[in-house]
């Protein structure tokens, strides 16, 4: 999802070809990371990932979590190559790998935030700040590289993160549903895992009719940030609405 | 698989939430500053809150952009340290609350609270109760100080977001990137501009031709004794039986109201003018000089302890004592001169610098530390201070010389005279001594006590009409006894200005505009009717005390135990 709103994001604003998708791959890199450590067993301890088992199930602990921190540590250097690739000026791109750095913080201090309150009665306060560090972070720092990469630094970089600001919050309320409401196969993680877990999701605060009203809200939103990009913008609703719509 | 829960919570209010979080219609969330925006916003903020405190401690003062500018360099660097300190302990302590499951938003939220009170508190503490004291006095400093808490907590938010990693870092929109700076500069130029705005100027009325002859007739002696209460008279009959104390216990009194300070200054001057402080305007009894400079400024005392904390090891924080140039209403000695009555002053507080009177003055100074400056003592008595100085060695045995030398001379005037006399001597021992009680305290002060006596008697024997007033300790209210006064049991109370309006009638003179007229309880008859005068302002002091002197008085006024 986040390679793919950053690359859609570049395109949106004019910027086609191979040079984004090198810091692209970045992006991916670290979300990647943050799934491995997310599911060992002194995290989420989970057993799928992505519908194949979990990487320290076949590798083990060790070798997942030194996995983990490889790839996280070779994410910058990607990033780099790619913003000389896309043509970012030096100055951006100093700025734009310490915005990486702080995303990686970010992912960090939300995953030990949702780790504290684990079993706890958390509020619609609490779900959106570890939700906004977990999984925001990352789908704003995208928008951010892709608006980065094309070389818009104005009004239409805001309104675009302003839409992934929304679309990132909408993509966890969509995934709290899919969890109660989606088979294993399709999502590749054991269905109603929340649940099972005691977690406070979306779903468990407003129910399955009201997490989705507020999914719908939240697209609608996005749709609504990216308004003033005119006709271009229509990729990027299309990407919203595969969002709310997706079943895995 | 599960059944799906059921709303718990509105969703209506939920989606309000999600929108003042910056979602669906919240728009984009304040960007956090960047570095070099918290460097320039902390800068703004430390010299806001700096000239709130210089605005708040010398509010319409008049002084000089000179003098505004030396006591911002002294406030700003503690400032800087208090707020350093602040900040260190706020990023800690939130990340405690962050590691026990606080939220960002509520731990920044919380912070913002806790930042903007402890902004107000300390400014409010540093200015001090006096700063604060009246409606007015708030009113000068309530503007800046809230400004810089709001803006204090505001900021504490934003940056305890960012740092909890509560916020994305989204550019701020243009319009309010210098909003913050632009209210600390308002701030900023409110509180100095307050320090340079002089005080609304009494109204001086010409009073010459009011006397164009002595209209004195009378004879009034004054003798006030510090840390003495009206009980103590009792007590100390009963410790010297047969010396006469049981009658000097047995003259009418009253109470004083309005004259309680804790400052034995401030309280006795409040009795000399017949008004309370924040007319008269001695409030203090010490001032700071820094950087070398030989005026000095006073600063509320939480203030200028926090200065002397940081100034202090460099030698930039000299402290003096505060010579009564604050004083804005004449003394009733100075009434009394004004009208052409010889006076004759010794230690009374208020009374230095020296000013031009009708008389001879010997003033604290002199009367405490000996000293024999034109800022200490009358020419004419200069030598009487020297000789008293040199066979009493200190007080209080000098002031018991001091203080007979006076009453012979006033025993020797013809006509109309007023004598004022402050003694030490019960409050010194006190202090000095540590003693239990009064009785202790009379029992050691023996000598001191028969002075106290004998100068009552002779100058009853000269035929001055003789007022004990004394201010218990720990500021009690204060009494005032005479012969005259009706109230026997000392059942009745009268006003400072009642009290100095009683004096000017027995010496024949009308009562000062504005002031009351004495009551028939007070004088021991009706008072006699004359329309009241305006008796001007203090005349100006015979010369300006140097800083050296205001520094030795300091010590000496330590050394006796009168400041810490």
């Amino acid at each position: 999802m986040r390679p793919v709103l950053l690359l859609l994001v570049a395109e949106v604003l004019g910027r086609k070809g191979r040079a984004p998708v090198d810091v692209a791959c970045a992006i991916e890199m670290v979300h990647a990371a943050s799934l491995v450590l997310d599911d060992l067993p002194c995290m989420d301890d989970a057993a799928t990932r992505r519908g194949r088992p979990a990487l320290h199930r076949v590798w083990g602990e060790a070798t997942a979590i030194l996995a983990a921190f490889a790839v996280l540590a070779r994410a910058p250097e990607v990033l780099h190559e790619g913003l000389v690739a896309a043509g970012v000026a030096p100055v951006h791109r100093e700025a734009l790998l310490g915005r990486l750095a702080q995303v990686v913080e970010t992912l960090c201090r939300g995953q030990l935030l949702d780790l504290a309150l684990a079993g706890d009665d958390a509020d619609l306060d609490r779900l959106e700040a570890i939700h906004a560090q977990k999984t925001g972070a990352l789908f704003v720092l995208a928008a951010e590289l892709g608006a980065a990469c094309a070389g818009v630094w104005g009004r239409e970089r805001d309104a675009l993160l302003a839409y992934a600001r929304n679309l990132g919050l909408a993509f966890q309320v969509k995934d709290d549903l899919l969890d109660i409401t989606a088979p294993s196969e399709r999502t590749g993680k054991p269905q109603g895992r929340d649940a099972v877990l005691g977690r406070t999701t979306f779903v468990s605060v407003f129910g399955v009719e009201g997490a989705q009203a507020l999914c719908d809200d939240l697209i609608a939103a996005a749709y609504e940030a990216v308004a003033p990009l005119g006709p271009p913008a229509a990729l990027l609703r299309e990407f919203a609405n595969h969002v709310r719509t997706r079943a895995a | 698989m599960s059944e799906p829960a059921r709303p718990s919570a509105d969703l209506a209010r939920a989606r309000r939430h999600l929108e003042r979080m910056g979602y669906l219609r919240g728009g984009l969330p304040p960007s956090p500053p960047t570095a070099g925006q918290k460097v320039v916003f902390l800068l703004a903020l430390w010299v806001a809150v700096s000239a709130t405190l210089v605005g708040g401690a010398l509010a319409r003062s008049g002084a000089s952009w000179a003098q505004v500018s030396v006591v911002a360099l002294a406030v700003a660097p503690p400032v800087l340290v208090v707020l350093g300190a602040a900040l260190l302990a706020g990023r800690a302590a939130a990340a405690r609350l962050l590691a026990w499951g606080g939220t960002p938003r509520r731990i920044a939220t919380s912070f913002a609270w806790a930042a903007a009170l402890a902004t107000l508190a300390g400014i409010a503490g540093s200015l001090g109760r006096d700063a604060l004291g009246s409606f007015e006095a708030i009113m000068r400093v309530a503007a800046g100080a809230a400004a810089c808490a709001v803006v204090a907590g505001m900021a504490a938010r934003r940056a305890l977001l960012r740092e909890l990693g509560g916020e994305e870092p989204f550019r701020p929109p243009r319009r309010r990137r210098h909003l913050d700076q632009l209210a600390l500069l308002a701030i900023t130029g409110a509180g100095l501009g307050s320090a340079v705005l002089p005080r609304a100027a009494p109204p001086v009325v010409p009073v010459a031709g009011a006397f164009a002859t002595s209209a004195a007739s009378g004879r009034v002696a004054v003798v006030g004794v510090d840390n003495l209460s009206h009980g103590d008279l009792d007590a100390l009959a009963a410790v010297f039986p047969g010396d006469d104390w049981d009658e000097l216990a047995d003259w009418g009194w009253v109470e004083v109201r309005g004259a309680s300070a804790a400052l034995p200054a401030v309280a006795w001057t409040s009795i000399a003018c017949g008004a309370p402080p924040s007319e008269h305007g001695v409030q203090v009894m010490e001032e700071v000089r820094l950087f070398g400079r030989s005026e000095g400024v006073v600063l509320p005392p939480a203030l200028r302890r926090l200065v002397a904390v940081v100034w202090s090891p460099f030698s930039a924080v000299k402290v003096a004592a505060r010579p009564s140039l604050d004083r804005r209403l004449p003394t009733f000695w100075e009434m009394a001169s004004r009208a052409g009555c010889p006076v004759l002053v010794g230690g009374w507080w208020g009374s230095w610098p020296v000013r031009h009177v009708l008389g001879d003055v010997v003033s604290e100074r002199a009367w405490l530390g000996g000293a024999t400056g034109a800022d200490a003592v009358s020419p004419a008595l200069a030598g009487a201070v020297v000789a008293a100085w040199q066979q009493g060695q200190e007080a209080p045995a000098a002031t018991d010389l001091l203080a007979e030398e006076l009453v012979r001379s006033a025993a020797s005037r013809q006509g109309a005279s007023l004598v004022a006399l402050w003694l030490p001597a019960l409050d010194l021992t006190t202090r000095l001594g540590g003693a239990a009680g009064v009785m202790a305290s009379a029992a050691r002060l023996e000598p001191h006590l028969r002075v106290l006596r004998t100068l009552v008697e002779r100058l009853e024997n000269s035929g001055y009409t003789v007022w004990l007033v004394g201010i218990p300790r720990g500021a009690g209210t204060p009494f005032a006894a005479s012969r005259s006064v009706l109230c026997r049991g000392g059942h009745g109370s009268a006003s400072a200005a009642e009290l100095v309006a009683a004096w000017l009638d027995q010496l024949g003179l009308p009562p000062p505009a504005g002031g009351v007229r004495p009551s028939a309880d007070l004088l021991g008859r009706p008072a006699v009717f004359q329309p009241a005068v305006d008796y001007g302002p203090p005349p100006i002091p015979v010369v300006r005390p140097s800083a050296a002197s205001a520094t030795v008085q300091r010590e000496v006024l330590r050394s006796l135990g009168y400041l810490r």
